[in-house]
C-alpha cells in the first residue's frame, strides 16, 4: 500500500574483522547486512550495512519483539 | 609532570583528541590552558614531549591491542617516573577495550545502522476487499556512513521503510536466529 516498500530479499554474512591499518589485532567480529526492497513503483533498491555483534543483538531482539507482538494479534 | 592528577588529566586529554576526536580538544596549546595553566615551570615544549612520548606508547599498545602486562614492560622500557608509570597502566587498564573499539569503527567503510524503529498496524478493510484484519509490521531503518561527507545528508537515500507480514516476519526472523547461532560458534 501507498509508499511503504516490501522487503523482498535479506542476506546476511558474519564476518571477523582480522587487521587494519590501525591495528594488526582487530579479531572482531561483524555482521553485514544486505537487503533488496520492492517500492510502490515497482522500482527495487538495495541496501546493505554492518553491525556490530552488540548492535546486532539490539536488531534482533527488535524482530523478536515484533514477532511476539504480531503473534499476539 | 609528576603529579598524578596533571599527568592524568594530560592522558585524558589524549583520549579525547587522538581517539574520541573531541572538537574542544584540539591542540597541545588547548591541553597547556586547560590542565598546566597554573603552572608556569610548565612549558609548551615540556607538555609537547611528554605528551608525544605518551603518545607513541599508547598507538604501538593500541596497534597490537596489547595484555596489560606487556604494556606494563613497554611502559617500564621507557624512562618514566614511578608515578606515571602507575598512571599510564591505569591509564590501559580502563581504556583499552575503548580504543580497540574506535579503531573498529574508523574501518566501517559500510553504512551502519543509526536507528531502527517501527510499529504494527493492523489492516482492516481497503477498497477492493471489506475485511483483512491482517498485521503487519512496518520497519524504518535509517542508515549512516561516517565515511561520506555527510554534511548535506542525501536523507532520501539513507532512510529505508517497508511493511512486513507475519510470514515473512516469521522466515526473517529464522535467519536471525541462524545469525545467532553461527556467533555462538566464534
Amino acid at each position: 500500500v501507498f509508499n511503504i516498500g516490501k522487503l523482498v530479499d535479506f542476506q546476511w554474512k558474519l564476518g571477523v574483522a582480522s587487521a587494519s591499518n590501525h591495528s594488526s589485532q582487530l579479531n572482531t567480529p561483524f555482521i553485514t547486512v544486505f537487503i533488496k526492497v520492492l517500492d510502490s513503483n515497482s522500482k527495487v533498491t538495495a541496501h546493505s550495512f554492518e553491525l556490530t555483534i552488540s548492535e546486532f543483538k539490539n536488531f534482533a531482539q527488535q524482530f523478536k519483539d515484533m514477532s511476539q507482538l504480531i503473534e499476539s494479534l | 609532570m609528576e603529579q598524578p592528577k596533571y599527568f592524568s588529566s594530560l592522558l585524558g586529554f589524549l583520549l579525547k583528541k587522538e581517539y574520541e576526536k573531541d572538537p574542544a580538544c584540539d591542540s597541545i596549546e588547548t591541553l597547556k590552558e586547560l590542565v598546566f595553566s597554573e603552572q608556569e615551570d610548565v612549558t609548551l615544549e615540556i607538555i609537547e614531549a611528554t605528551y608525544n612520548k605518551c603518545f607513541d606508547i599508547i598507538q604501538k599498545a593500541a596497534y597490537s591491542d596489547m595484555q596489560l602486562s606487556s604494556f606494563e614492560n613497554l611502559v617500564k622500557e621507557s624512562n618514566f617516573s614511578e608515578i606515571q608509570i602507575e598512571c599510564l597502566n591505569k591509564f590501559w587498564k580502563v581504556n583499552k577495550k575503548k580504543i580497540h573499539e574506535i579503531l573498529y569503527k574508523i574501518t566501517k567503510f559500510n553504512n551502519s545502522l543509526q536507528k531502527m524503529s517501527w510499529r504494527i498496524d493492523l489492516k482492516t478493510k481497503s477498497k477492493e476487499i471489506k475485511e483483512i484484519n491482517e498485521p503487519v509490521s512496518i520497519i524504518e531503518l535509517k542508515l549512516k556512513n561516517n565515511n561520506t561527507n555527510s554534511n548535506t545528508t542525501n536523507d532520501e537515500n539513507n532512510i529505508i521503510r517497508f511493511e512486513m507480514d507475519k510470514n515473512q516476519l516469521e522466515e526473517t526472523l529464522q535467519q536471525i536466529n541462524n545469525i545467532q547461532k553461527h556467533l555462538q560458534t566464534i
